[in-house]
């Protein structure tokens, strides 16, 4: 069952529904502008302002995360269907992981030679994307059910989610930033780890109840 | 016939009792009560905007009553309506981006369905369509779609919302057919329509939703 969501939602991105091109092009366009707006390349701002970029991207793609099968009925009929509301809320949060925060993640280490960043810098924000990306899609897939149901929640999605986001940003950043000197094995990596576990503990069961309140019942 | 829905052995009955119900501030059904079994059906019309969507919806345990009550029984055991009912709202779930077959396929699997999807395509007229985007069907084939998505549900009782609207003579026969099929093996449908839904061997009790009624 949450294989026939996950499955349906994938081919759906596939043609385009899912808008990761355009998240992408926000993605590189934002790091372009930063990189011009500052002055040139800056190293020291990479990870930062690439965390930045890749949270924005994200958010940007919110508002295709559960709105056009809540304007359809699908998420009514899927639940009709006797999909319960944690197996279409797992499925959508793995297709938005895979769709919309995957390729930001890999497109990461290519905006970071626009910024001028060395190696290991490279890898610590890669690595540091990867350990924050559940509290990323969790806490998009919260905003996203509870906006659903809204015509236009796009500036309010970003509005809602960026306090969620601000200890993500916070450790994400400065775990890539001491990556470099002292691996992965730093408290700030740990917390991160420990924001994202948290981040789906609360996001799951938030997100159900969202979408059994935008169903009625 | 193994792949139907067992409603003879567990009979389907549907009984609301004092139902009142609103959409937004508007007060739309005021102290409805009625009772449906096994092979009847129910023809609900009345002018636009009075309430009939609002009622199924309700019926389909989408939209919770201000007050009274609505209760599915399937064998004399009080379920859930997501368990009896199949709901084929005025416009369907299927999403632009698929292909009929993939739109029904993905409501099939759901569903647990366990006739091919050739086979719910030709019940409905829809057969070698199965490559045809959703974006590019036209409305009486969308309205096909959802009959064999309600087919595909295997549920006992049938929500309608319009099913007539944009169908042509041969497809409003296959709805005829179908729902007359459906009734005569025990299940129970629904209807809200503005023309009346021809049924074969049943004649459907009407409630005609008026204001101030």
């Amino acid at each position: 069952m949450m294989r026939a969501i996950l499955l349906r939602d994938l081919r759906l991105a596939a043609r385009g529904a899912s808008g990761t091109g355009l998240s992408l092009a926000f993605m590189a366009l934002f790091v372009l502008l930063c990189g011009l707006a500052l002055g040139g390349s800056q190293p020291a701002l990479g990870p930062g302002l690439l965390w930045l970029a890749a949270t924005l991207s994200a958010l940007l793609g919110l508002d295709r995360f559960y709105q056009p099968d809540q304007e359809t009925g699908a998420l009514a009929q899927m639940h009709h269907a006797g999909a319960s509301e944690t197996a279409i809320a797992t499925a959508k949060c793995l297709s938005f992981a895979l769709t919309a925060i995957i390729p930001l993640i890999l497109a990461a280490p290519f905006l970071a030679l626009l910024l001028g960043m060395d190696g290991p810098s490279i890898t610590g924000t890669v690595l540091s994307l990867i350990v924050g990306a559940p509290a990323l899609t969790a806490y998009a897939s919260v905003t996203g059910a509870l906006l659903a149901g809204q015509r236009s929640g796009g500036v309010l999605a970003v509005i809602l989610t960026a306090p969620l986001l601000i200890p993500v940003l916070i450790f994400g950043t400065e775990a890539a930033n001491v990556f470099a000197a002292d691996g992965l094995a730093t408290v700030q990596f740990r917390i991160l780890a420990g924001l994202s576990f948290i981040a789906v503990a609360l996001g799951l069961p938030a997100t159900v109840a969202a979408l059994a309140a935008n169903r009625g019942a | 016939m193994p792949d139907r829905f067992d409603t003879l052995a567990r009979p389907i009955s549907l009984s609301v009792d004092s139902l009142h119900l609103s959409r937004g501030d508007r007060r739309l059904i005021e102290g409805l009560s009625l009772e449906l079994g096994p092979g009847d059906a129910l023809w609900l019309t009345g002018p636009n905007g009075i309430g009939k969507t609002t009622l199924l919806l309700a019926l389909a345990g989408l939209l919770r009553p201000d007050a009274g009550s609505v209760d599915w029984m399937i064998a004399d055991h009080r379920v859930r309506p997501e368990n009896a009912v199949a709901y084929a709202a005025h416009q369907g779930p299927e999403r632009n981006g698929l292909k009929l077959g993939e739109e029904l396929a993905f409501w099939q699997t759901l569903y647990r369905d366990r006739k091919v999807l050739q086979a719910r395509l030709e019940s409905v007229g829809l057969s070698g369509r199965a490559d045809t985007p959703v974006a590019g069907l036209s409305a009486g084939q969308r309205r096909r779609l959802s009959l064999a998505r309600l087919m595909a549900s295997n549920r006992g009782a049938w929500l309608m919302d319009e099913p007539l609207a944009g169908l042509d003579t041969e497809g409003r026969a296959r709805v005829t057919h179908v729902l007359s099929d459906h009734l005569s093996n025990g299940g129970l449908a629904v209807i809200a329509s503005h023309q009346p839904v021809p049924i074969d061997g049943v004649t459907a009790h009407k409630l005609v939703l008026e204001p101030g009624s």
